[in-house]
């Protein structure tokens, strides 16, 4: 391995640590199960930083490294499923500008667990990280006409469920 | 019922040849020929009356923007855990061995 490379990309890892972090808080929706998979992906991005290619995406890289390990731990696990609500318990939420934003919050976070895995990376990795089509392609091992399906499908059923909860929180008031 | 439908086909095919071929269509005549583009259009296509639902793009992906804006912003004040870190320069020094 070249010995100065590792430096750079070994700060290039903890730069994008909160990215993950985000990332694999919007596919798990667990902070338990976010952070372990934060943690497993560094240590198998460093351990395998011979097989990055220097200026290509180092984010997509971590990303896929980050998705594998977590459909690995589906398969595992077997939990292939959507995590209880109640499970949830994903960021600190402390401090809000209004109560109106902490609901409008809370009812992405449950529309998201309302979708398959594969759906929710796909919005994620486009909508919330601005990842091109073929970079989240890549990402998710899948072509580009798959991930645009899977992106379609997403905001269909977020969309679905977003003007379900407003039906309800109007039928409420 | 089979044959009808052809023989029905074969008509709307022969009109709409037809009325291509007239130098100038009245106002109903094109009308008339915009429809059977239409109906053939939606035949090929296997669509009946069922409308895909319009999705507002543009609202979801503000929903989902500033969803993952406000996660990102929670867990970039989180400090990075001492033994994540502790973990990478075991590996780094390593590796350069």
């Amino acid at each position: 391995m070249d010995a100065t490379a590792p430096v750079s990309l070994r700060e290039g890892l903890v730069k994008w640590i909160p990215n993950l972090r985000a990332f694999a808080l919007s596919l798990t929706q667990s902070a338990q199960h976010s952070d372990d998979l934060v943690q497993d992906t560094l240590v198998k991005a460093l351990s395998n930083l011979d097989k990055f290619q220097e200026g290509t995406n180092l984010r997509a890289w971590l990303f896929t490294i980050l998705r594998n390990s977590f459909y690995n731990d589906i398969r595992y696990k077997k939990y292939h499923q959507t995590v209880p609500i109640e499970e949830v318990d994903p960021v600190n939420l402390e401090t809000w500008a209004t109560q109106e934003k902490y609901i409008e919050f809370k009812d992405v976070l449950k529309g998201l667990g309302c979708l398959v895995p594969e759906q929710r990376e796909a919005i994620i990795l486009i909508a919330a990280e601005g990842l091109s089509y073929e970079e989240a392609a890549a990402v998710c091992n899948c072509p580009v006409g798959t991930v645009k399906s899977r992106l379609s499908r997403a905001r269909q059923r977020l969309e679905e469920y977003l003007n379900g909860e407003k039906a309800l929180a109007e039928q409420a008031s | 019922m089979q044959k009808n439908e052809e023989q029905s086909r074969l008509e709307a095919q022969e009109l709409q040849q037809s009325l291509k071929n007239a130098d100038t269509l009245s106002p109903i005549e094109a009308k008339g020929l915009e429809a059977l583009e239409d109906v053939k259009k939606s035949a090929s296509s296997g669509s009946n009356d069922k409308k895909e639902p319009v999705i507002d793009e543009a609202r979801i992906n503000a929903r989902i923007g500033e969803f993952y804006a406000k996660v990102l912003a929670d867990v970039a004040k989180e400090p990075i855990p001492e033994d994540w870190l502790k973990r990478l320069d075991e590996i780094d020094k390593r590796e350069r061995k």
